[in-house]
């Protein structure tokens, strides 16, 4: 271990545990700035034979040791704080990801209303609905009116927390109390150990009537109306409250959990929480509208902000190592096998994903598994994106239909896309799969940095504006998606690059193309745009000409003049010739 | 150091394993106690189904003033069609009255909703295994400890089951067969080599088989799977993969012994794999104890969890210092493994596996 490594006077290592894998990250200060140092990772020891967070949060640390030749760990293998002279870290953050999610039954009264606000606040949540109660045949759960139903459904799945919803303030009473006297009697026939938490975010008038029918019966917390008006939703005081039953439920149960918070300054945080408070931090440092996507192995977390409003999902059901089946509950093989620039049995795609869930740590080490994945990981996306679509599509920022709102900074994070080794690769997975329009730039979350920094905020601000100034964004380039459509072939636009040295390069792009223009890192440029009349690169207005700077990338500008939303061949054949050719354009 | 982790496939191993209630009951089995398969070891009674009765409505009578017309209170016992409530009062004779429509227990009584919970049903918790009933948890369940072969298989569906073994290939790469499946293999645990069809689970149906343990399946059998009256074991994964030659072997050579499998999967969150135990006498070999190291090392034998090498085992040649970048393009932590008939190869280390 070589021992010349001074380490800076203040210290984080940031440690976050995931479902699959574990990762410590040492920041310092360097130069009067706080960096990025290093960062260690070892596969997670949750489950067996390990059965211990802390072994692989051990593992990720000597890790990081060996890295920097700074000692970390004492020698009866404990973290070494606050940082003396020859080691140790004056501060430790920690999230985790690896705990089960808090099941909920919802009960609620109508299907657009209270309840979609209540699956909304849910699914920003570590949560997952489990059953459901409401008034409307169109869902698939149990009436609301059928009090022996809801006990059954209770007394069988026996959710972690009951959340009852229903009525606007002053609004409907009956409906909200019956489901709230259902639930009551199903409690009052569990054992006192096994009854569920309730949370109650309705009618905010009847909290009385509620806190009386409840009783001694279950333990009641009351929020703020999730639905308070017709127009209004107030999502934020139910999720704080599912996100804190999550925490006490299931983070703290985690083996392991208790060695590992004993070390930090801060209460642990929720990955996705954290790795959402990051990207609301980029958006509001710049004012513009930010979009985060974390694939994990277990969880899939969209983090946005269009128009200063943030949003956040969870799906905790999808991923690409325990979760990689659950897709195809929801998908059909054949969308998965249209990202393949190869032919694969759809039985096979499906062997090869259920194979994954059981074999969950292992790694692709063909490029057709590769390939696979990344397929996976486009179907996760698009679909945790078409649960998060409807909220968008009020702003100002949504003009086109069925496409996402315009953003600025798009951001891709989890093993699939941090791991990839071509970044083409990892660009395609993110046009494809969001299918982003106008001018804007795409960047990865390489080193795993923006979860912990939501983190470290909360310790120490200013180290986490800086660290995420200069080393949490691997910068990808900038992407130009004119919207529009033409014969492939036909000129979808032409622009300028005018290079900071002064030399210039005039191209014309075709639809149905994607282009690459070298830009090196740290460099800009100016562009020129000149869209054809049947095309918009998101002015909002076909054939109207634009000029903008544009920073550079690993990949440097890329123009998708594939079309939006992404023609799909209907013969399998002439897309996966399709797919080939995108790569190959891609440089993959 | 490299951690992963391990199957067992061991000859013999000392086995123990926890026999839990699902809910609080009786321990039959007292310490020390030798027990066999089918041995009732321990009993609870399970609650029924749960019916709410709406007496308020039956009786059109407001919530809030329905209590007094009902003659039951929590804890007390009914029978099926017993008058729970009458509008004229439990001795009244006028109509309407509120019956019960099942026989159980009263287990809540609530703004005119009476909750009664169906007879409860008496579990009794089986052995499983042939052994020594070496802990007793008051109330809870017992441990039982064994000394046999162990295979871990990677997936399972089905409860658990116990029967002589009976392999019906003679090569782990060979699949099973229907016709392969006859009267003979009548309340046994068939083991095949690569795979099965659909074909295969019906014939097993058809035999009474009480178990089957094969290399790997279809995902497209899943349905199937959830409908057969005996568990079914994978011991490599999903697809068309020969079973590893160290548990074919091990199969082959335990044949005509009797087997316990239990195919319970739980891949994460209590984890849980299925295996399939065959209790030898102890004097027939020294014991090894369960490792509890899971270091990889050169010399080491693993196996492949993941195409190409999924279900082959090796032997671990090299541990390169670093990260290698490997066919996909990916740069991992890898290990030099030479398999069974072919070159060493450079593998992920996180798509091994010990097995011993």
């Amino acid at each position: 271990m070589a021992h010349d490594f001074q380490m800076p006077s203040e210290s984080i290592l940031a440690i976050d545990c995931g479902s699959t894998t574990t990762q410590a990250a040492l920041f310092g200060q360097v130069e009067g700035e706080f960096r990025f140092i290093a960062r260690g990772e070892a596969p997670s020891s949750v489950e067996p034979p390990w059965n211990d967070m802390m072994a692989s949060v051990r593992q990720a640390i000597q890790q990081l040791s060996e890295v920097t030749g700074w000692l970390l760990l004492n020698d009866r293998g404990q973290l070494i704080t606050p940082e003396r002279q020859n080691g140790g870290v004056d501060a430790v953050v920690a999230t985790t990801s690896a705990s089960e999610p808090l099941r909920v039954v919802l009960t609620g009264i109508m299907r657009d209303v209270s309840l979609a606000s209540a699956r909304h606040a849910i699914g920003m949540s570590s949560a997952v609905i489990d059953g459901l109660v409401s008034v409307d045949r169109r869902d698939s759960g149990i009436l609301n009116s059928d009090i022996g139903g809801q006990v059954q459904l209770i007394k069988e799945l026996l959710p972690d927390a009951v959340v009852i919803v229903g009525g606007v303030d002053g609004g409907a009473s009956r409906p909200v109390l019956q489901s709230v006297e259902a639930v009551t009697l199903a409690c009052s026939a569990l054992p006192e150990h096994s009854r569920p938490l309730l949370i109650y975010a309705g009618n905010t008038g009847l909290r009385e009537q509620v806190a009386e029918i409840v009783g001694n019966q279950a333990e009641l917390r009351a929020v703020d109306n999730v639905r308070p008006s017709l127009e209004v939703e107030s999502l934020w005081p139910l999720q704080a409250e599912i996100e804190e039953m999550y925490r006490l439920h299931k983070m703290e149960r985690l083996p392991g959990f208790g060695a590992l918070a004993a070390q930090t300054r801060l209460q642990m945080l929720p990955t996705a929480t954290a790795f959402a408070h990051t990207i609301q931090y980029l958006a509001r440092l710049d004012g513009i509208n930010v979009l985060g996507v974390d694939v994990g192995g277990a969880t899939t977390t969209v983090a946005s902000v269009v128009d200063e409003q943030a949003d956040l999902l969870i799906r905790s059901d999808l991923g690409l190592s325990y979760s990689a089946a659950g897709i195809l509950d929801h998908v059909p093989v054949e969308s998965i096998a249209r990202w393949l620039p190869f032919e694969m049995e759809p039985v096979e795609i499906s062997n090869a994903l259920h194979n994954k869930a059981i074999h969950y740590r292992t790694l692709p080490q063909t490029r057709q598994d590769l390939l696979l994945e990344q397929a996976v990981a486009r179907e996760v996306i698009r679909l945790s994106l078409a649960e998060v679509a409807s909220r968008w599509s009020n702003g100002g920022s949504w003009s086109h239909k069925g496409l996402v709102p315009q953003f600025h900074l798009i951001v891709g994070g989890g093993g699939v896309l941090s791991n990839v080794p071509n970044y083409g690769q990892a660009a395609l997975i993110l046009l494809d799969a969001v299918q982003p329009v106008g001018v804007y730039s795409l960047a990865l979350d390489k080193a795993r940095l923006l979860a912990s920094l939501g983190a470290i905020a909360a310790v120490n601000p200013l180290a986490a504006s800086q660290v995420a100034a200069h080393d949490a964004l691997l910068n990808l380039g900038t992407v130009v998606a004119p919207i529009g459509s033409a014969r492939e072939g036909e000129t979808a636009l032409s622009f300028k690059i005018e290079y900071e040295d002064g030399r210039l390069l005039e191209v014309e792009v075709a639809f149905g193309s994607l282009e690459v223009i070298p830009l090196p890192v740290g460099q800009v440029a100016n562009l020129e745009l000149r869209p054809t009349r049947r095309f918009d690169v998101g002015l909002g207005v076909k054939g109207q000409a634009g000029r903008t700077q544009v920073q550079g990338g690993i990949l440097g500008i890329v123009i998708d003049a594939r079309g939006r939303p992404l023609p799909i061949a209907a013969d399998p054949e002439q897309q996966r010739e399709k797919m080939q050719r995108w790569l190959w354009d891609m440089g993959s | 150091m490299t951690y992963v982790t391990e199957t067992r496939a061991a000859p013999v191993a000392t086995i123990r394993r926890e026999r839990l209630l699902p809910a609080r009951g009786e321990v039959l089995a007292h310490p020390g106690e030798q027990v066999g398969p089918a041995d009732v070891v321990a009993r609870c009674q399970l609650p029924g189904d749960t019916k709410v009765v709406d007496v308020s409505r039956t009786l059109g009578i407001r919530r809030e003033r329905v209590a007094k017309y009902i003659g039951k209170n929590v804890g007390d016992a009914v029978q099926a069609g017993e008058l729970l409530a009458s509008r004229g009062g439990l001795l009244g004779r006028l109509k309407p009255t509120c019956r019960a429509p099942v026989g159980g227990q009263v287990v809540a009584v609530q703004d005119g909703l009476v909750l009664i919970e169906a007879t409860p049903s008496t579990f009794e918790l089986r052995a499983h295994l042939k052994g020594q009933v070496t802990n007793v948890m008051p109330g809870v369940g017992v441990v039982i400890s064994t000394t046999g072969v162990l295979i871990q298989g990677m997936w399972g569906s089905g409860g658990e089951a116990e029967g002589v073994l009976k392999v019906l290939v003679d090569s782990p790469r060979k699949p099973l067969r229907a016709r392969a499946i006859d009267v003979s293999c009548h309340g046994t645990i068939v083991a095949g080599g690569s795979g099965l069809d659909d074909k295969v689970l019906e014939q097993a149906i058809a035999a009474q088989v009480r178990g089957i343990i094969v290399g790997s399946i279809g995902v497209d059998l899943h349905p199937l799977l959830k409908t057969l009256p005996f568990p079914v074991i994978i011991t490599e994964g999903f697809g068309s993969y020969p079973m590893s030659q160290a548990i074919f072997t091990l199969l082959q050579s335990n044949a005509g012994r009797e087997a316990m499998i239990s195919a319970e999967t739980q891949v994460r969150w209590g984890a849980r794999r299925p295996e399939i135990v065959i209790p030898l006498h102890a004097e027939d070999a020294m014991v090894a104890e369960e490792q509890g190291v899971f270091d990889l090392s050169v010399g080491a034998q693993v196996r492949g969890l993941r195409a190409p090498y999924l279900g082959a085992i090796g032997k671990v040649t090299d541990l390169p210092a670093g990260f290698l970048t490997i066919e996909s393009g990916t740069k991992v932590l890898v290990a030099e493994v030479a398999f069974e008939g072919a070159e060493p190869a450079l593998v992920p280390v996180a798509n091994l596996e010990l097995i011993r």
